[in-house]
């Protein structure tokens, strides 16, 4: 590598580092993503500790209190099979969060990999991926699971992650692909093919550190969506076991008991699924004002 | 002949609070009691617009069609359909085509008087060849789901028009409850025309000679009927022109049209959904539904169950009388003992009720060789009943290590991938290598079995080696001995001594749990009266007055 090069590199480097933390300093004083992240926090950690602090197992059934409203022992009630309310919206967290940053994840890295291959190396290849991807968005991502998981009959939750991080790759290639047409212009990249760096190193050493800002908000808005895509498909009975504690699955199985004015099974764990798509929202939202996109 | 002998359930034996017995019967009394008075809703309609009785059921699967059906088809066969008796609410037999029967040589040879002047909704008379050929027709129809019925039994050629008002069975052996066979037990065998075809197509007439003919019918949605001019029995005058019958998954769903007068009844309902109808505006009731209706299987010739020691100890771990109290409200149902014997008069009660027991449960285990349990499916179909149980399933076996991941056909009220007929039928012999999630081919499962006045038809199509609906799959020459002998009792006594057979038989090889026999529970909102649904789920509308 010649001097020169060594230099601009060593520069970028600095200045990255230095917008990296004005970034984190204006990510501390947004309500928004503070707000976001304490609520994430918390159902991160009903997850990872939720079954070692509810008062009671989220599968025990004590039919001695069957569909009792919430009282001081039962906090959300119990459903109709007896088992606490509470205690099965704290475990429930764990497999939603689990299930929708993994399929998030799978499908960011997907994507991201898509987008920058074809904003990078343009011409037919690109045309033909992206045509593909945009006829698989033109399906509603929901339909595309329902017809997947129907297909394999499956319903285990890695399947549904992989499924849902299929559909989700689409959107995140196309915004990537944005981003790396633009990046794909500037000096450091055609600096770069001077120095005869292989492609690879061009793609994600110069070319992805800076396109990640539209990146990780793209991460954190798919992940709302796999939220709702994991607590829908729960709802419908496709993803994951019919009676866990599941959130949506615990509404697919109670929402009937409504009309029993038995609000309280469905209500708790659809305002916890709202808690969190909003929590993940407002991550989204701060990031989008902080990195100005 | 054995016979429930009651309509509402015995609330005060199953344990329930007072509160609720008192409930429960105010609301028995006033279901009895002619209306007082009308509630708007549908069948209040003006002069001028076609008074109509809306009915809540349970969702189809199949065809509704006497060859095919064997699920919540049966409900619009009923109406339609004519059989030689009807099982009435009480769970006793009404005369309907037969004016009367009686057995001779042991109960081999049955003889049915045939009723005169019967004619098929259409205005064309009913005769003796029409019955012949209708029960003939199951021996050769493809599919047949009542075929099974007479495995055993009865052959084609045992079915004999003795003259134009006389029909014989000359059983392969004999059958004390003989004519709940050719009742509307057998729910596909109401009488069709002579070379009818008794499958799909039949569906676009539904020509019989039940009280109601079909009007419309929208598969897996709704069948609306009128009054059959043809109807035989002349006091049948219904006071509304028009049945509904339309189906939900959910009951608890069709309780919002319910409350705000867009339906009349509900056919069959939660104990739960029950309770929470305000009892000034809708009667609720209750009918003895025999042993269904849901059965839980463990295959005892493939899987982890194979060993019945692994079935005694999952048998073992339920809190029987906990839920039958706790979640059935103590109305829903009575406790059960493992076998389709004990809700009849011919069990004999001194057989020990079986409890839960986790500590035995985990020496069978150990005993078994699986002292950690191991992870099996259960497979069934979305009903709220039977999810419920499965979920009673789900928690009681993990007390002894078995992992139970549930797998619940069909959210949407269907339950098209385990009541497929792919294995079908069951047979001794033969072993179906693998779990599939179906009725037949899962190593655990719950299945509907409607609610019979006398037990025989689960003995015959579930319980013995030779049963073509045996989930279990138990080839078991000791049950099935006393099966025969109970099969061919020709008075309650010996009933009484094969059932005991049967029950310390079932307890021993446990091939399938019944936590719990089902009380089926209807209502109707004050204003309907004289409405009723037998143990089948069978709507019984003939005399309903509508206000």
């Amino acid at each position: 590598m010649s001097e020169k090069s060594t230099e601009i590199s060593n520069k970028s480097d600095a200045e990255r580092l230095q917008i990296r933390k004005e970034r984190f300093a204006l990510l501390r004083r947004n309500k928004a993503f503070t707000i976001g992240i304490a609520v994430l926090g918390f159902w991160t950690l009903c997850a990872i500790f939720g079954k070692y602090v509810t008062p009671f197992k989220a599968d025990e059934q004590n039919f001695e209190f069957v569909s009792i409203s919430p009282n001081h022992t039962y906090w959300f009630g119990t459903d109709a099979n007896g088992q606490d309310v509470f205690s099965r919206v704290i475990v429930g967290s764990r497999l939603i969060l689990v299930m929708s940053f993994a399929a998030t994840i799978l499908g960011t890295l997907a994507g991201t990999s898509l987008g920058l291959i074809t904003g990078y190396f343009k011409g037919w290849f690109d045309t033909i991926v992206m045509r593909l991807l945009e006829a698989i968005s033109a399906i509603p991502a929901i339909i595309i699971a329902l017809l997947a998981i129907a297909a394999i009959d499956g319903k285990s939750p890695t399947l549904t992650v992989f499924i849902i991080a299929f559909v989700f790759t689409p959107n995140i290639a196309r915004t990537v692909r944005a981003a790396v047409l633009a990046e794909a212009e500037f000096e450091y990249v055609a600096a770069a093919k001077l120095r005869t760096e292989r492609t690879p190193h061009i793609l994600f050493k110069e070319i992805l550190p800076n396109v990640m800002p539209p990146i990780i908000v793209e991460f954190t808005v798919r992940l709302g969506y796999a939220i709702f895509a994991i607590a829908t498909l729960s709802f419908l009975g496709a993803g994951v076991e019919y009676g866990s504690p599941n959130w949506g699955t615990q509404i697919s199985e109670n929402w009937a008991q409504i009309f029993n004015n038995q609000w309280w099974p469905t209500a708790f764990p659809a305002i916890a699924i709202a808690s969190l798509a909003v929590s993940v929202n407002l991550i989204s939202d701060g990031l989008l004002e902080v990195f100005e996109i | 002949m054995t016979i429930i002998d009651e309509t509402t359930n015995e609330v005060a034996k199953t344990g329930v609070s007072r509160r609720h017995f008192i409930q429960g019967a105010a609301a028995t009394a006033a279901g009895a009691a002619l209306p007082v008075a009308g509630m708007v809703g549908s069948g209040a309609a003006s002069a001028a617009a076609p008074k109509v009785l809306r009915v809540a059921t349970g969702k189809q699967v199949h065809p509704a069609a006497p060859w095919e059906t064997s699920d919540g088809s049966l409900f619009i066969i009923s109406q339609v359909g004519e059989w030689m008796a009807f099982q009435k609410a009480d769970g006793s037999l009404e005369p309907r085509l037969a004016t009367s029967w009686k057995s001779s040589n042991g109960a081999k040879t049955w003889t049915f008087k045939i009723r005169k002047g019967v004619k098929f909704n259409d205005g064309t008379p009913v005769t003796v060849d029409d019955i012949v050929y209708t029960y003939k027709s199951v021996f050769t129809a493809n599919p047949s789901r009542s075929k099974g019925n007479f495995t055993g039994l009865l052959d084609a050629n045992g079915i004999i028009a003795v003259d134009s008002e006389t029909v014989v069975f000359n059983l392969l052996t004999a059958s004390g409850n003989f004519p709940y066979t050719v009742s509307s037990v057998s729910y596909g065998m109401c009488i069709i025309k002579k070379g009818a075809d008794g499958g799909a197509a039949w569906t676009k007439t539904m020509l019989s000679a039940g009280p109601w003919k079909m009007e419309s019918y929208t598969e897996f949605e709704k069948t609306v009927f009128v009054p059959n001019p043809y109807y035989w029995d002349t006091n049948f005058k219904p006071n509304f022109d028009k049945l509904e019958l339309i189906q939900y998954t959910s009951a608890a769903t069709a309780l919002p049209a319910l409350k705000t007068g867009k339906i009349d009844a509900i056919a069959g309902m939660e104990a739960a959904d029950a309770l929470s109808l305000d009892k000034s505006k809708f009667n609720v009731l209750t009918t003895k539904a025999g042993a269904g209706f849901a059965h839980v299987h463990m295959r005892c010739n493939f899987g982890p169950f194979k060993d019945k020691r692994v079935r005694q100890a999952a048998a073992l771990t339920i809190d029987r009388v906990g839920y039958v109290k706790g979640v059935m409200k103590g109305i829903g149902g009575v406790v059960g003992n493992d076998s389709v014997m004990d809700p009849y008069p011919a069990a004999d009660k001194s057989v020990a009720q079986r409890k839960q027991d986790i500590a035995a449960a985990k020496e069978l285990m150990k005993a078994a060789g699986v002292p950690n349990g191991f992870s099996v499916d259960l497979s069934t179909w979305q009903r709220d009943d039977i999810a419920k149980y499965a979920k009673l399933i789900k928690t009681s076996f993990a007390k002894i290590g078995i992992k139970v991941n549930l797998v619940i056909d069909g959210s949407d009220g269907g339950g098209a991938v385990y009541y497929t007929y792919n294995p079908y039928p069951s047979a001794k012999g033969k072993v179906f290598e693998y779990d599939n999630h179906s009725w037949l081919a899962s190593n655990l499962g719950i299945v509907d079995w409607a609610g019979r006045g006398v037990p025989d038809q689960y003995l015959q199509r579930e319980w013995k080696s030779t049963a073509d609906w045996s989930a279990a799959q138990l080839w078991d020459d000791v049950l099935d001995a006393a099966i025969d002998e109970y099969i061919a009792a020709p008075n309650p006594a010996k009933q009484k001594i094969a059932s005991k057979k049967i029950q310390e038989r079932s307890l021993e090889m446990t091939p399938y749990i019944l936590a719990y026999t089902s009380n089926l529970i209807y209502c109707a909102r004050k204003g309907v009266s004289n409405f009723s649904v037998n143990a089948m789920g069978q709507i019984i509308a003939t005399q309903t007055v509508v206000a």
